[in-house]
C-alpha cells in the first residue's frame, strides 16, 4: 500500500513546532545583569553536574562541542552576557537542535552558568578561517560542493538534506568540517536512509522522514513523500550511511573547506 | 419508607431512559475485593488487589475486535500528560491528570461532571514529570497523592477536598505521584524523591480521618536491621522512592511493594554496602507495616534501575504443585516468579538484553559482571537507565498462564562521577548517553520458567501499560501512539489505532449498557473504544 502524502500536515507540524519555539520567554527572577550564582564555588559544583546530565549529550561532556556548540570558546552565538545565556537555555534556539527549558529552574540555569564559566579557554576562540565569499561559491557551484542540490539556504536549493538557513546558529567550525568530512557519523533524525522493497519487488531508497511500528514516511531522491504500509512492504535501514556523500580532501581541500565552514557559519538568516 | 421510593424512583428513571450515574451507596470492601469480578467497574489502579489487569469480560474478542472504534474522546486542556489509569464506578469515570488535576466523567459520553486543580506551592523539586497514577476508592470518598507530598481525600460526587493531610515535607525533595492502595481502612501510599536525596518510606493513613497508621521506612535508620548496609550518613540521603502502588494478597496479609534506586543513583563510591530495602520487593504486615520478608533485586544499584513496577500475585502450578506467586519484571532486565509466602525464588531470567549480569545465582543474588560500573568516561551497559521496563503495568492471563510486559531493548553509555549531596539539588552523580535508538515490545513470559513465549516489536522502545481479557486479548500502546490488540496466545496484531501522542498510561475496559469500553489516555487526551452498537 503506497500513499502520496500532501505536505499540509508536514508543514503544520513545523508551524507548530515553530510556535512552540517562539513562546514569550518568562520573566527572569533577579535584577539586571549578572549571575547572581557566579564565582558560586557551590554552584558550581552543581552546575557541573547539571550539565555532563543534561547538556552534555550534544555539547560534549568536554563542553567543546559535538553536535551542539563548543561552549569553552567564548564564542556565544546567542549573546555571551549572562543574561543572554540564561534567556538561550530558558528558550531554546529556533531552527536548531537545542530545546526550551531542559526541565531546568532558574536557579540550575545559573548554577550551568556559572560552571561554564569556569571552562572559557584564555584567549576566546581563534579566529576563523576562510572567505566566506568563496564558501559560498563551493556551495553552489555544481562542480565543488554542490551542496544546493540537497540543501536550502532561504529559498533556494534541494530538499533532501537539512535546511541550512541557520545553520551558522547551530554548530561549531568543528562540528560543521566532521558533518562535511565525515557525513554518517551522526544522522539527524528524519534523514536516515532506508529502502523500501513493496511486494512487487519495486525498491525505493530514500530519506525516513518518520517511522513507527505500522506505517513508514519517505521522501524519495526526487523528493516525492510516501508513505507505506509496513505488512505490506520490507524496510532496511542503513544506519551507518548517509544519503550525503562523504567530502574528503580529493573532493574538497582544507583550504576549500574552510571557505565553505565560513559561509555556513555566517548563516544566521530566518528565525 | 425512603429507601422504597428510591426504589420506584430508579425503576420510573430507568423506564424513561435515564441512566443513574453515582448511587449513593459507596465502595464497600467486599467490592473492592472482588475487584474486576464487577465487569461494571474498575476500583483500583492495578484493577484488583492481585494486580493482574486481567477482566473476565468477553464482548471484544480476537475476532471482532478489528472493530473497535472510538466512542467518545476526553481533552484535558492541560499541558503535560496522562499515566493514571481511571476508576470506573456506578457509570462514572474518576481520572487524575498532570499537575494534580482531576476530573469525573461520564463513563458512556466523556462529559466532565466535577474537575479538581490543586493550587501547587512553588519549590518542588519533581524528578521526572509533574505527573498522577491515579485515584483509589473507599466508601463515597476518592484518594489522590499530591506532587507537593500530599494525601487528599475527596467527596466522590462532587469533587470536594474532605481532608489534607502533609505525607512529608516538599521542601525535602519529597514528592508523591503514585494511585494509593486501600487496605482495610487504611489508605496506603508511596513516596518519590530518590533523586534530590529523600529517605524512602510506605507510608498508611486512617481513611476516614487522615491519621497516620504507620511507616515502613525503606532505608533503615540506627538501631534498626539492614542500617549496617548504609556506609556512614549515607543513610540520610539514601534514596528508595516507592512511586508505583503495591498489591495486596488478604490471605497472606501482606502488603507487596516494590522499592527504588539508592542514592544518589549513578554513584556508589560513598554509600559501600547493600544499600537495603533499594531496588527490592518487600512483603508488609497489612495491621502494621512490619517486614515480614524482603528480596533485593539488584543489590548496591549504580544504574538507577527502580524496583518500582506492580508486583503481580496470581496462583500458578510449578512443578505440579499449586504455588501462590508473586511475579515481578524488574528494570534491571531480569524476570522474577517468587513464592509470595515467604519469598523464595522460584525462577530467574532475564526478558531483555542484559550485560551487567551472568544470572542470578542459587543464593539469589546476581552474578554481577565486572566492569559495569558508571564511570567518569563511560561504560557501556544494558539496559539502559530506564530499564527493560519501567513503572508501566504488566498484566497476566490466568487462562493462557502467561505474564505480559512492555519490554525495552535499549542500551546506553554509563558515566558516573562523586557527588556532594545538598538540599534541593538534583542528586544523580552521573548521566547516560544511549548507544542506539533500541526498540521495545510486547513480551508475554512464562512465570514457571522466566521463558519468553512471545513477542510483538514496537518500532520505539515504549511506556504503555498492559490490559488482558479472558476474551484471549491484550492490550498494549507504544511510544509512536499507537493502541494495539493482541492475541494473547500467539501474539499477533489483531489491530491498532493511532492516539497521536505517545502512551505513558495503561488501558482498562467495563461494560455498560452492554457495551464493553476500551479506555485509555494518551496525552492529554481519554479515548473510549467500544464495538459498534448492536
Amino acid at each position: 500500500m503506497l500513499r502520496v502524502l500532501a505536505g499540509s500536515r508536514l508543514v503544520f507540524a513545523w508551524a507548530v513546532a515553530v510556535a512552540v519555539c517562539n513562546a514569550p520567554a518568562h520573566p527572569l527572577a533577579q535584577g539586571a545583569g549578572g549571575n547572581p550564582r557566579a564565582g558560586d564555588a557551590k554552584a558550581i559544583d552543581a552546575g557541573k553536574n547539571i550539565y555532563r546530565g543534561r547538556c552534555g549529550v550534544c555539547h560534549g561532556i568536554d563542553a567543546k562541542g559535538y553536535r551542539g556548540s563548543d561552549l569553552t570558546s567564548g564564542d556565544w552565538m546567542h549573546g555571551g552576557s549572562d543574561t543572554q545565556i540564561f534567556r538561550t537555555i530558558q528558550n531554546g534556539v529556533t531552527g536548531t537542535e537545542m530545546p526550551a527549558g531542559g526541565n531546568l529552574s532558574e536557579d540550575e540555569i545559573w548554577a550551568v552558568i556559572a560552571y561554564l564559566r569556569t571552562l572559557a579557554v584564555p584567549g576566546g576562540a581563534p579566529p576563523e578561517r576562510g572567505d566566506a565569499t568563496k564558501g559560498e561559491q563551493t556551495f553552489w557551484a555544481k562542480d565543488r560542493g554542490n551542496c544546493g542540490q540537497c540543501h536550502m539556504v532561504g529559498a533556494r536549493g534541494g530538499r533532501l538534506g537539512p535546511n541550512l538557513t541557520r545553520i551558522g546558529a547551530a554548530r561549531s567550525v568543528a562540528a560543521l568540517e566532521r558533518e562535511i568530512r565525515r557525513p554518517a557519523e551522526v544522522i539527524p533524525v528524519g534523514y536516515e536512509t532506508i529502502t523500501v522493497a513493496t511486494k512487487s519487488g519495486r525498491k525505493i531508497r530514500g530519506l525516513r522522514k518518520n517511522e513507527d511500528t505500522f506505517s513508514v514516511q519517505v521522501m524519495t531522491g526526487a523528493e516525492d513523500l510516501l508513505s507505506f504500509d509496513k505488512k505490506d512492504v520490507e524496510v532496511t535501514a542503513e544506519s551507518d550511511r548517509s544519503l550525503m556523500p562523504a567530502y574528503g580532501a580529493d573532493r574538497l581541500n582544507d583550504a576549500e573547506l574552510a571557505d565553505l565552514v565560513r559561509y555556513l557559519r555566517s548563516l544566521r538568516g530566518t528565525r | 419508607m425512603m429507601k422504597r421510593l428510591c426504589g420506584v424512583w430508579l425503576v420510573a428513571a430507568l423506564a424513561f431512559g435515564v441512566r443513574v450515574l453515582a448511587q449513593s451507596q459507596g465502595v464497600t470492601h467486599e467490592q473492592l475485593y472482588k475487584g474486576l469480578a464487577d465487569p461494571a467497574s474498575w476500583l483500583h489502579y492495578s484493577g484488583d488487589y492481585g494486580g493482574m489487569r486481567h477482566s473476565p469480560l468477553t464482548q471484544i474478542t480476537p475476532a471482532n475486535v478489528s472493530r473497535l472504534s472510538v466512542q467518545w474522546a476526553f481533552q484535558t486542556n492541560t499541558l503535560g500528560k496522562f499515566e493514571a489509569t481511571p476508576l470506573v464506578i456506578n457509570g462514572v469515570m474518576y481520572i487524575t491528570g498532570p499537575n494534580n488535576t482531576a476530573w469525573a466523567l461520564d463513563a458512556r459520553t466523556g462529559r466532565q461532571i466535577w474537575t479538581y486543580r490543586r493550587n501547587l506551592p512553588d519549590g518542588m523539586n519533581i524528578c521526572c514529570g509533574r505527573v498522577n497514577r491515579g485515584f483509589a476508592v473507599l466508601g463515597d470518598r476518592l484518594f489522590m497523592n499530591t506532587l507537593d507530598a500530599h494525601l487528599l481525600a475527596f467527596d466522590m460526587k462532587t469533587g470536594a477536598v474532605l481532608w489534607d493531610v502533609a505525607i512529608d515535607d516538599y521542601k525535602l525533595g519529597y514528592s508523591a505521584t503514585s494511585a494509593p492502595l486501600i487496605v482495610k481502612d487504611k489508605v496506603v501510599v508511596g513516596i518519590a524523591g530518590a533523586e534530590y536525596g529523600i529517605r524512602g518510606f510506605i507510608d498508611a493513613f486512617d481513611a476516614a480521618t487522615g491519621t497516620k497508621a504507620w511507616r515502613f521506612w525503606v532505608v533503615p535508620g540506627p538501631g534498626e536491621k539492614g542500617f549496617e548496609t548504609w556506609e556512614g550518613d549515607s543513610w540520610k540521603n539514601g534514596g528508595g522512592s516507592t512511586w508505583v502502588t503495591g498489591t495486596y494478597d488478604r490471605n497472606t496479609n501482606l502488603i507487596y511493594w516494590g522499592t527504588g534506586n539508592p542514592g544518589p543513583d549513578l554513584y556508589g563510591g560513598d554509600r559501600d554496602g547493600d544499600n537495603l530495602y533499594t531496588d527490592s520487593v518487600v512483603a508488609l504486615d497489612a495491621d502494621t507495616g512490619v517486614l515480614q520478608w524482603y528480596y533485593q533485586f539488584t543489590p548496591h544499584d549504580t544504574h538507577d534501575w527502580d524496583a518500582t513496577q506492580v508486583p503481580v500475585l496470581a496462583e500458578k502450578v510449578i512443578g505440579g504443585v499449586t504455588k501462590k506467586v508473586l511475579m515481578f519484571a524488574n528494570r534491571n532486565g531480569f524476570f522474577y516468579t517468587f513464592d509470595r509466602t515467604d519469598g523464595t525464588l522460584l525462577a530467574s531470567r532475564p526478558f531483555v538484553k542484559t550485560t551487567w549480569a551472568e544470572r542470578i545465582n542459587p543464593d539469589g543474588r546476581p552474578a554481577v559482571k565486572p566492569g559495569t560500573e558508571p564511570s567518569e568516561n563511560g561504560t557501556d551497559v544494558c539496559p539502559d537507565i530506564t530499564g527493560g521496563t519501567n513503572f508501566m503495568s504488566p498484566a497476566y492471563n490466568p487462562k493462557t498462564g502467561l505474564f505480559y510486559v512492555t519490554a525495552r531493548e535499549v542500551c546506553a553509555t554509563y558515566f558516573g562521577w562523586e557527588q556532594e549531596f545538598v538540599q534541593g539539588e538534583y542528586f544523580f552523580a552521573g548521566a547516560q548517553q544511549r548507544t542506539a535508538r533500541g526498540y521495545g515490545a510486547m513480551r508475554a513470559i512464562d512465570p514457571s520458567n522466566a521463558g519468553v513465549k512471545w513477542e510483538f516489536k514496537y518500532y520505539t522502545p515504549s511506556m504503555a501499560g498492559v490490559l488482558s481479557t479472558e476474551s484471549n486479548l491484550i492490550f498494549g500502546g507504544d511510544m509512536d501512539g499507537n493502541i494495539m490488540a493482541f492475541d494473547a496466545t500467539s501474539g499477533k496484531n489483531l489491530w491498532h489505532f493511532q492516539t497521536g501522542s505517545g502512551i505513558f498510561a495503561a488501558p482498562i475496559t467495563y461494560m455498560l449498557d452492554g457495551r464493553q469500553y476500551v479506555v485509555l489516555g494518551a496525552g492529554t487526551t481519554l479515548y473510549a473504544f467500544a464495538l459498534p452498537p448492536p
